[in-house]
């Protein structure tokens, strides 16, 4: 119980990550109670958060939701909880409370900067990218899916690549197919899991069993990085060529496969 | 010009058939909002695709058939809610009758200070974008389905076809949803749908949603309507301290069927169950509320966890104040479309 009690309140925090809107949340929870109870909606939100909380935090009914859902997204329960509408509502009824307008767009500027104090910025958060390409897929992706389907022509493609290609390549271009996908997800064969392995996390040093594995499954394509004129023997020992460069990879092709 | 006429095509079926679409679950009502349409209208559709999706896979039909018969019940939805729309008094919360002009006129100058923010918010969503990589399953499996003309029998990680259905995604849809749009506009990328129109879309939704809590929560107050929304968007935008919030998914990942959850269904169903479960008049009604249910389960498997638990505290509030079960009843009865989910997926776990 209290150990499912702790995983309850581990996730409260992880929720909330690096800012403080959970204080700002509390303010807006501790104003409705005393200054707005008497209103319906406030009554509402009170309530519903009392029943809501105490849902998240009963280890019974938490166990319950964990064998449901899992237990690694039980954070997802909080979407639930009106946090956005009972702290907005709490910031306008003390906004609306004064009439004169100076007052009210001054409190108003006060409430966006505490917003922004106590949260964060999505756009420095989200590392916006603007991209080439229309699909929005890393463009290193769309240019190498395209080096590959222009060499290929109508050749079937199977194409053995790092965890971060592997990731977008076939959100991009669909004919592509990959003896694993993100996080190796996919494989259905040993070979396949180690290949993942190897090329995502030691390619530096694995180049012949990427090669061997690489033809052993087929695959007519490989891009791979940390390649150097060793390398580049050593996959051309097992029949891949060279047909173009987008940095960090080199994009080979196997015509025997 | 081919993309133009893709990128028409995806606005007609996002934009325009969703909002005529809602007349046909709000018909009868006395009053309406034009926000609760397009909600409405979306939820209608994705009940439709829902059915459609799971009966079409299990009798392994390919996925333009299933494009073809979701498209012609969209359209004929829209044109039952055109009809309604010439029979419908047209009256707004407050009883009066207004026209658009008074209305635009009436709004403050923080809204408009609120429309300029979120504009400059749904600019960033079409010019930018942030990479998800979850979008190799959700995103890839729209192309996947696009390219082989299938429904969820082909991996999206792999090319290869499944050994066994993905139990926890095949009842939860959502990138078939998304490959239906493509086939249905001419064959644009599922990844531009995703990536563009959906983000501008429904980031533009979720709003709308937020300015319908406003309308109910200040119902006189027009300026603080206006502060009400200028304020959600600038809540929303500081949401990145966490990547868990429904703030942060509504703005990196909207067009993921539980970002979508997240940020406009379930805000949209709170407000529902509001009028249904703490109101002593509804001015929505049961068979909505349920048709909703069987909706939200498109979008993700959480969905069928997270409404009814919704539900359940809506109920338990009802009970507290009406002092009668009616309502309970109600509530539990439209939770049916979930429990039975729930059931399958326990089956072929």
């Amino acid at each position: 119980m209290a150990e499912t009690f702790n995983e309850c309140l581990n996730v409260w925090k992880g929720y909330w990550g690096v800012g403080y809107f959970y204080w700002v949340l509390v303010a807006a929870l501790v104003y409705l109670l005393i200054w707005r109870r008497r209103k319906s909606e406030a009554r509402l939100f009170l309530w519903f958060f009392a029943i809501y909380l105490v849902v998240f935090f009963c280890p019974v009914s938490a166990k319950l939701i964990f064998r449901c859902i899992g237990q690694d997204v039980y954070w997802r329960v909080m979407w639930v909880m009106p946090f956005l509408p009972v702290v907005v509502y709490a910031a306008v009824s003390v906004i609306s409370h004064w009439k004169k307008p100076a007052v009210k767009l001054l409190l108003t500027i006060c409430i966006v900067a505490i917003f922004a104090a106590a949260g964060r910025s999505i756009w420095g958060y989200a590392d916006y990218q603007r991209t080439a390409n229309r699909q929005k897929v890393p463009d290193k992706v769309a240019v190498i899916a395209n080096m590959i389907r222009e060499d290929a022509k109508e050749e079937p493609i199977l194409l053995a690549t790092d965890d971060y290609l592997s990731s977008y390549m076939r959100v991009y271009d669909a004919s592509i197919q990959m003896p694993y996908g993100r996080r190796g997800a996919g494989a259905k064969t040993k070979r396949a899991a180690f290949l993942y392995y190897w090329i995502t996390f030691t390619p530096e040093t694995r180049h012949e069993a990427i090669a061997k594995t690489a033809i052993s499954l087929g695959c007519n394509y490989l891009a791979a990085t940390k390649i150097n004129d060793v390398s580049l023997q050593i996959y051309a020992d097992y029949g891949y060529t060279v047909i173009g460069e987008v940095e960090p990879y080199v994009i080979f092709s196997s015509k025997e496969n | 010009m081919d993309f133009m006429i893709k990128a028409l095509l995806i606005l007609f079926w996002m934009a325009v058939i969703p909002p005529l679409a809602g007349g046909v679950l709000l018909h009868g009502r006395k009053t309406y909002h034009p926000v609760e349409y397009v909600c409405a209208g979306y939820i209608l559709i994705f009940a439709t695709t829902e059915i459609l999706a799971l009966l079409f896979l299990y009798l392994d039909l390919p996925l333009h058939i299933l494009s073809a018969v979701t498209g012609a019940l969209s359209v004929l939805y829209g044109v039952a809610g055109i009809i309604y729309h010439f029979y419908v008094k047209k009256y707004y919360a407050d009883g009066n009758r207004h026209d658009i002009i008074s209305c635009i006129k009436k709004k403050s100058v923080y809204f408009w200070a609120a429309v300029l923010f979120i504009i400059l918010q749904l600019a960033i969503a079409a010019v930018y974008t942030h990479f998800e990589a979850d979008d190799s399953f959700y995103v890839a499996s729209a192309t996947t389905s696009v390219y082989t003309d299938t429904i969820f029998s082909v991996d999206p990680y792999t090319g290869a076809l499944y050994d066994s259905l993905p139990s926890r995604y095949v009842l939860s849809p959502f990138p078939a949803f998304l490959a239906i749009l493509s086939q249905l506009s001419a064959g644009l990328h599922p990844a531009v749908i995703a990536h563009t129109f959906m983000p501008v879309i429904f980031i533009a939704m979720a709003y709308m949603v937020w300015h319908l809590y406003a309308q109910m929560l200040f119902p006189q107050d027009f300026q603080g309507q206006g502060i009400f929304l200028l304020l959600c968007a600038a809540a929303i935008w500081f949401s990145g301290y966490s990547g868990y919030n429904s703030g942060d998914f509504m703005m990196v990942r909207i067009w993921q069927g539980k970002g979508f959850l997240a940020a406009v269904m379930l805000p949209f169903l709170f407000y529902v169950c509001k009028d249904l479960f703490w109101e002593e008049e509804s001015r929505f009604h049961w068979i909505f509320y349920f048709v909703a249910n069987t909706g939200v389960c498109l979008l993700s498997s959480m969905a069928v966890i997270l409404v009814p638990l919704l539900t359940a505290v809506f109920a338990v509030l009802s009970v507290g104040r009406f002092r009668n079960v009616r309502r309970l009843i109600y509530g539990i009865l439209c939770t049916i479309p979930e429990i039975i989910l729930g059931v399958v997926f326990l089956m072929i776990r």
